[in-house]
């Protein structure tokens, strides 16, 4: 192994000299988290709603009474306070939904179109009277704008959740409503604007003739069987009226994360950019300084020296390990202090940096066997690199892809990669665990150096 | 006036045989480059290659420096197979390039360091091969500029120094005065006679007749993938050239001077006013005649034709055959 050392204090020398290779391999992935880490600055932007509301009284016809025909305008009651549909919406949908309101559909699209709102939510007339109604379903009309994909789902998701609690609070009331209309078949009462006589009067008044036909058993036997399905019919409508309760009662749903703590989006980022930072650099810094060599010329003279290729594999091997460190480190600190990621979680972190970085600068070594000029070393690097990120679950959850896609990702060790660093970071998934992970990297790592090796060994 | 060349026989090698070739032939898919290429090279000796672009020079340097697998044939450098015996081979060797092989980034004294430790020189000895090679290649006042900033002669000398740094048994160099002045390309010739001086054998590739001539002591000229000629310099120039003569016409006419000429297998190559330049086979023998019978005609001179246009009749009439 002669002579790595010269090479390897060479190539430090030659990149610190050398602006393209500075830029590349050691500015972009910082310039890179800069861009991240602005992007999802400002997670908390509020969702900006264009409204047309059909369900407003126009002028001072209708004031809000019941039972104006076409329902226009009618108020629903929720925990003891009247809303028409426009109080509705703005007492339900908060702070994180931002309303602006449009007198016609045009506008509105137009609106949409040009990114001046997020979406369009159309209220119907007589929608608050169909809301209302114990056997009707009010139906509201949603337009988004589904160029973006991302940004479609995040505003129908924040939507559809305002819209749940509105659901909720009508469900609660039309149930409650129901209850005690069946609880008044019980025990008598105002039944939906009608005086009824409750099944416990009727169980009563049965006794009481029962009490005096004591002599004629037939009738009294009639009696008694009349008075057995008044009392189970007391007891179906009270389970009834419970069942209904139980299943109307709102689901909640307590959230939290396997890290123990909240995270924010941009946190979850962090794995994303450290693991791009080292395939990144990994696949171009090892292609680049070994094709260098052949590029200025220097692998004829290299060959008639002490060093033979495999010195040359792993002195290159080394310098892109060095600088992969040198940025993860620098970034582990950087979103250290930023988030709470634990200590261990970091240094659980470097372990799987470092057998990570083994496959991306295996892959930039199999790259430079198939190359002359650093110009191609870097646009092969970056058209392979690309697939291997997109396809990783950086993007896209994985369980989200087709079963086949899946399978190939298993097949890049940048999945793992980045599986594991978000174990180690955002999940706090125990050593064993990570160390799995790792043991998979490492196979992936050895298989890309030994066939880079084999293969530049063949060039002499 | 006869421009008499002082005729030598030095025909073979001298000193012990250094590099010996024999049969390489070599094919870069169905096109053969060389075909059947032998060669001997004795120590000291400065072996010139000399041939046309393409011919194939690269790539018999390439073959002899262990960089390229010949197809078939077999060579040895100083005892050793550069089959089966490479790494032997590349200790005893330096390359020179043709296109010059430097590290930009690097200064012209961390190029020869780099190079020197990976040939295993240490400290001192180091040091002062380096300082010697700065020296002897003129570089000294620029040994702390980076190669990428030095001009094109700079380079071609920090170029051949690096290929000396490990004092090898045999240099190879490949067209080492390619883009330089006059001036420097006299001083690089210079610096490499002094290499074989010190007992170095050399094998320039070169298109530069001129420098062939100045600088080897033998010449083969690479054509059609064999070695086409191969002999001194002087006796290449007196195999190539031939004589071209002029004379002025007096009271001949044109029309009578054409018909001698032609009737004695020669070419008329130009006219200008009176004078008229005459060439073809035995031009020194047959002008004389010419003469006898024409005494109003006057010999102004006869001389050497071109060097370099006699390489290309040379190379031309090969490609005919
Ligand atoms: N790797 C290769 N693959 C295919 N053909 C090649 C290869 N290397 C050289 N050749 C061909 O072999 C022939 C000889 O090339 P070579 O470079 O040896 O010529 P040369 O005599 O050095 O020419 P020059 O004076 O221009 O340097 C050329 O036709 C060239 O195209
Ligand atoms: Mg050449």
């Amino acid at each position: 192994m002669k002579g790595w050392k010269e090479i390897f204090i060479k190539d430090l020398k030659i990149i610190g000299r050398n602006r393209l290779l500075l830029t590349v391999l050691i500015l972009y992935p910082f310039v890179f988290m800069a861009v991240i880490a602005l992007t999802f600055s400002r997670t908390n932007q509020p969702i900006r709603l264009g409204l047309i509301n059909y369900d407003e009284p126009s002028g001072s016809v209708l004031s809000g009474e019941e039972g104006t025909g076409d329902g226009i305008g009618e108020s629903v009651w929720i925990q003891g306070e009247p809303y028409a549909s426009a109080e509705l919406i703005q007492r339900f949908f908060g702070e994180t939904i931002e309303i602006k309101n449009f007198e016609e559909e045009a506008a509105a699209t137009e609106a949409l179109r040009k990114g001046r709102v997020d979406a369009i939510l159309i209220i119907p007339a007589g929608f608050v009277h169909q809301l209302k109604m114990l056997n009707e379903t009010a139906t509201a009309h949603l337009i988004l704008d589904q160029s973006n994909l991302v940004k479609a789902v995040a505003t129908e998701t924040n939507i559809r959740g305002a819209l749940s609690v509105i659901d909720r609070a009508i469900a609660e009331n039309k149930v409650r409503m129901v209850v005690e209309g069946l609880s008044v078949l019980i025990d008598g009462g105002d039944f939906f604007g009608h005086q009824v006589i409750g099944l416990r009067d009727v169980v009563q008044d049965i006794d009481a003739i029962i009490e005096v036909l004591h002599d004629q058993p037939d009738l009294t036997q009639k009696l008694l069987r009349a008075r057995e399905l008044a009392s189970s019919v007391i007891q179906d409508i009270g389970e009834a009226a419970d069942y209904l309760k139980a299943t109307a009662m709102p689901l909640e749903v307590a959230v939290s994360g396997l890290a123990g703590r909240e995270l924010s989006l941009k946190e979850t980022m962090v794995p994303t950019l450290i693991g791009l930072s080292t395939l990144w650099t990994g696949i171009l810094c090892a292609s680049i300084l070994m094709v260098m060599e052949e590029e200025e010329g220097m692998r004829r003279r290299l060959r008639l020296t002490r060093l033979r290729s495999t010195a040359l594999v792993v002195s290159k091997s080394l310098v892109s390990l060095t600088i992969i460190f040198l940025q993860a480190m620098t970034m582990c600190v950087i979103v250290g202090l930023i988030f709470d990621i634990p200590a261990s979680g970091i240094l659980f972190s470097l372990p799987v940096i470092a057998v990570m970085s083994f496959s991306s600068i295996g892959i930039g070594i199999v790259i430079a066997a198939f190359t002359r000029e650093v110009t191609s070393a870097i646009v092969i690097s970056v058209l392979i690199a690309l697939p291997i990120f997109f396809i990783s679950g950086a993007v896209y959850p994985l369980s989200q892809m087709p079963v086949f896609m899946q399978i190939l990702a298993k097949c890049f060790s940048f999945t793992w990669g980045i599986e594991a660093l978000s174990g180690a970071m955002l999940r706090g998934d125990p050593a064993l665990i990570i160390f799995k992970y790792s043991g998979v990297l490492l196979l992936f790592g050895l298989f890309f150096l030994a066939m880079g090796t084999v293969l530049n060994r063949r060039l002499g | 006036m006869l421009d008499i060349l002082p005729i030598e026989f030095k025909k073979e090698r001298k000193g012990p045989l250094v590099i010996k070739v024999e049969s390489i032939v070599k094919e870069f898919g169905k096109f053969r480059v060389l075909d059947g290429i032998e060669l001997r090279v004795g120590k000291g000796e400065i072996y010139g290659l000399l041939g046309p672009n393409g011919a194939g020079k690269t790539t018999l340097i390439n073959i002899l420096c262990c960089q390229l697998p010949p197809t078939r044939g077999e060579a040895s450098i100083g005892g050793f197979s550069i089959v089966d015996q490479k790494d032997r081979v590349r200790r005893i060797i330096g390359l020179v390039p043709q296109e010059v092989s430097l590290y930009k980034k690097l200064t012209v004294e961390e190029n020869l360091r780099i190079m020197g430790s990976l040939q295993g020189l240490r400290g001192k000895e180091l040091q002062s091969k380096i300082e010697e090679l700065l020296e002897w290649a003129g570089l000294s006042k620029f040994s702390s500029r980076l190669a990428g900033d030095c001009s094109v002669g700079m380079r071609q000398a920090l170029n051949i120094a690096m290929g000396l740094i490990h004092s090898p048994q045999a240099l190879f160099l490949d067209e080492p005065t390619s883009g330089l002045d006059p001036l420097a390309r006299k001083s690089l010739w210079e610096l490499i006679k002094g290499l074989s001086g010190r007992g170095s054998t050399l094998v320039i590739a070169t298109h530069n007749l001129l420098e062939a001539e100045k600088l080897c002591d033998r010449i083969g000229i690479l054509n059609h993938g064999k070695i086409a000629m191969e002999d001194t310099p002087r006796q290449i120039r007196s195999k190539l050239t031939e004589a071209q003569a002029t004379v002025e016409l007096g009271e001949i006419t044109l029309g009578e001077l054409k018909e001698a000429v032609r009737r004695l297998n020669l070419e008329i190559t130009s006219v200008h006013g009176k004078a008229v330049t005459i060439v073809g086979p035995e031009i020194r023998e047959k002008i004389e005649i010419i003469i006898g019978r024409m005494p109003e005609l006057k010999l102004i001179n006869v001389e050497d034709y071109n060097l370099e246009d006699a390489f290309i009749k040379f190379i031309e009439s090969e490609a005919k055959r």
